[in-house]
């Protein structure tokens, strides 16, 4: 025991020593600094390994996420598609996760200067640091999920359409409603969530002119028994199909509809599973394949300084199966909704020219 | 060696070493680690080293950062010296950063010389009225400000969550954040290429103001006195409440300086959630720091290379980020276990 306190008293005074050494040696790196030769490019973060790297004319790919990739949300469809992008597209993918917001700018700049060629900042959030980075790395791709500001020319941003997305769930809701009503009921007034309400009403119209639609904002994204009463209101007014966005709150409708034995379509991701005999059918918007579009663009040397909007015909939007009601629904409704499927992807129907949006 | 020197030289040297054995302790723990997940130690600590000081910028990404720091590692300085744990460090942040953010949006046509001490201000007052409730529960109902700041961080972070949702919110805007501030209110750059800003400089100088307020003036003298027994204290007439309530506040302003350096020095607007643990990271710098104005300064400069260090190595390696949460972690055991201190002290007393 004896010899192994003075091992460990020599260590801790070895220790001392070395660490002083270390400090030094910082300080005096520091100083040089000016001189950074190593790396050739002024803004690198980098190292070694990273330059090893470097070599060959490959597609690289790089990621910075708000959260961690295995959050069965968000950030995990980001890393999805990077997944996709490393197998599909050949690419060396590389990812930082949970990025704090004051190191956004500072983990770009990193892989720029690394020879990234495709930067994805996952979230609108990335938007003011990728403008900043993008002017100086006119050569790198720059691809904000989610996000609205573009930059030339080469700061793109990527998102699933939202008009797609509603106009495919109205035109269902149109196929299945035999009340000629449908209600939506979506959390909070904002871009996206409008633009799905508006293509939603458009959609089931569309189908049939004779059908009406009603719109409620109830302003919340947790409140689930607020979104279930306007829920109800739709239905005693004489809606049958509903469909819904807000989040977790929007789970208030469909529970609203299970009780009024009504029928509901899903939105965002596979809804089924919550209520499988009032879930007619969900509409999935896959964020992983709109990420994988643009770097498919970028790579091929197409992306534009623009806003990328992907839909059915990339795979972004989709309908789940129809579950239990597969028995229920005629040969005829599952000829029209498939029919409309197969026109939004061929661009037959192409909903912006529809609304002149 | 240690016969040749006196008893309390003995003292003042482990006293001194003791943080670096700690730190070399805790990165040779962190290098086992990495070497079990299958990763060459060397490699990631010259990555790390290299992403933290390899060049000017990279020197400028973790001097930013320990700026932050410095001032979440005085807040919580502050307040020990007074005798009070004060956890809210991350809380007051964010109501410094909420405060100096609505001064750099709104107020316009400023020039920057009155701007940026306006907002800077404004930080300031954010945290230390958040600080001076805690002081206050604290010598009115006696409230365990450990409980009070641990829970004000909650309050604090929904307010901002709501501020930048709801009133704060830009116009016209789709998300979550606020408008930019002003340009007359971003701190101006001192090394340029960089982001480097004079925030440095203002936590050098706020160091010294900490050191002399608390070790050269009677009233920093009063408030260790209070901090060490608050008994004798009151018995010698000396005012343990106002005391109380001054360490609180004050403390509280540093940590509201800390979010405002973060807003006008790097994000320029407010999010939910800006803060990446500063708060809390504080504490760290400020125990290793042993609460003096050196230490506190050299800490936080090594917490900034681990956290910049750390994103080079989450982009340029295999090994995850959280690897060097670990390594901080364990920097923070080995200061709080005191390792060295007792295995020492057995030698001397053999």
């Amino acid at each position: 025991m004896k010899n192994f306190f003075a091992f460990l008293l020599a260590a801790s005074i070895t220790a001392v020593s070395l660490s002083g050494c270390g400090g030094s040696a910082a300080q005096s790196s520091g100083s040089k600094s000016g001189d950074a030769a190593d790396q050739g490019s002024a803004a690198s973060a980098g190292s070694e390994q990273a330059s090893e790297s470097k070599a060959g004319g490959e597609f690289k790919v790089a990621m910075l996420l708000p959260g961690t990739i295995n959050d069965q949300g968000w950030n995990a469809e980001a890393y999805k598609a990077l997944q996709a992008i490393e197998s599909g597209l050949g690419a060396e993918a590389a990812y930082s996760e949970s990025v704090p917001q004051s190191d956004y700018e500072q983990v770009m700049r990193g892989y720029a200067s690394q020879g990234f060629n495709f930067i994805v900042g996952h979230g609108y959030q990335f938007s003011d640091a990728a403008k900043i980075v993008a002017k100086e790395f006119p050569d790198v791709d720059f691809c904000i999920t989610n996000g609205t500001e573009t930059q030339e020319p080469n700061l793109a941003t990527t998102s699933v359409d939202s008009y797609e997305f509603g106009f495919l769930s109205g035109t269902v809701a149109g196929v299945l409603t035999k009340s000629k009503k449908v209600g939506i009921v979506v959390g909070e007034s904002s871009p996206v969530m409008n633009a799905f309400s508006d293509s939603y009403l458009f959609g089931a119209s569309y189908h049939d002119s004779s059908i009406t639609g009603k719109s409620i904002t109830a302003g919340t994204l947790e409140d689930a028994s607020k979104c279930k009463e306007n829920a109800l209101n739709l239905i005693d007014d004489g809606a049958d199909v509903l469909t819904q966005m807000a989040n977790q709150a929007g789970l208030g409708v469909i529970n609203a509809c299970e009780e009024r034995g009504i029928m509901n379509l899903g939105s965002n991701g596979d809804q089924a599973p919550v209520a499988p005999d009032t879930v007619v059918t969900s509409v999935v918007q896959d964020m992983s394949k709109a990420i994988y579009a643009a770097a498919e663009k970028s790579k091929n040397g197409e992306l534009e300084a623009k806003s990328y909007n992907f839909g059915i015909k990339d795979g972004a939007l989709y309908l789940t199966p129809f579950g239990n009601f597969e028995d229920k629904l005629t040969q005829e409704q599952k000829d029209a909704i498939s029919g409309y499927l197969e026109k939004l992807k061929s661009g037959e129907i192409d909903v912006h020219a529809l609304m002149g949006k | 060696m240690s016969e040749k020197i006196g008893n309390k030289k003995l003292g003042q040297v482990r006293e001194i070493a003791k943080p670096f054995i700690s730190v070399f302790l805790a990165l040779l723990c962190g290098g086992i680690i990495i070497e079990i997940i299958g990763e060459n130690m060397g490699n990631i600590y010259q990555i790390m080293f290299t992403g933290a000081f390899g060049n000017r910028i990279n020197i400028a990404e973790t001097l930013i950062k320990s700026t932050t720091l410095i001032f979440t590692g005085m807040s919580y300085a502050f307040a020990y010296k007074c005798g009070l744990i004060n956890i809210g460090a991350e809380g007051q942040l964010y109501m410094g950063a909420a405060l100096s953010t609505w001064i750099g949006v709104n107020l316009t046509g400023l020039p920057a010389a009155v701007h940026i001490p306006v907002a800077l201000l404004a930080g300031f007052l954010g945290g230390a009225l958040l600080g001076g409730l805690v002081g206050w529960l604290k010598t009115r109902f006696d409230a365990n400000e450990v409980i009070t700041t641990v829970m004000l961080n909650y309050v604090a972070q929904y307010l901002v969550s709501w501020l930048v949702t709801g009133p704060m919110k830009e116009q016209p805007g789709d998300f979550p954040q606020t408008a930019m501030t002003q340009e007359s209110a971003y701190l101006l750059n001192i090394l340029p290429g960089t982001r480097l800003h004079m925030g440095f400089v203002l936590a050098i100088i706020a160091l010294v103001l900490y050191g002399v307020f608390l070790w050269h003036t009677s009233s920093g003298y009063e408030m260790r006195i209070v901090g060490q027994n608050n008994k004798v204290a009151a018995y010698a007439g000396m005012n343990v409440k106002g005391n109380v309530m001054a360490a609180m506040f004050i403390a509280g302003g540093c940590g509201g300086l800390a979010g405002a350096m973060e807003i006008l020095g790097v994000q320029h607007r407010l999010l939910q959630n800006f803060s990446s643990g500063y708060g809390f990271d504080g504490i760290a710098v400020s125990l290793l720091g042993s609460n003096n104005p050196l230490g506190i300064f050299l800490s936080s400069i090594l917490f900034g290379a681990l956290k910049s260090g750390g994103n080079a190595v989450q982009m340029f390696s295999n090994v995850p980020a959280a690897i060097i949460n670990i390594i901080q972690a364990l920097v923070i055991i080995f200061v709080v276990i005191d390792l060295v201190s007792k295995l020492w002290r057995k030698k001397m007393v053999k």
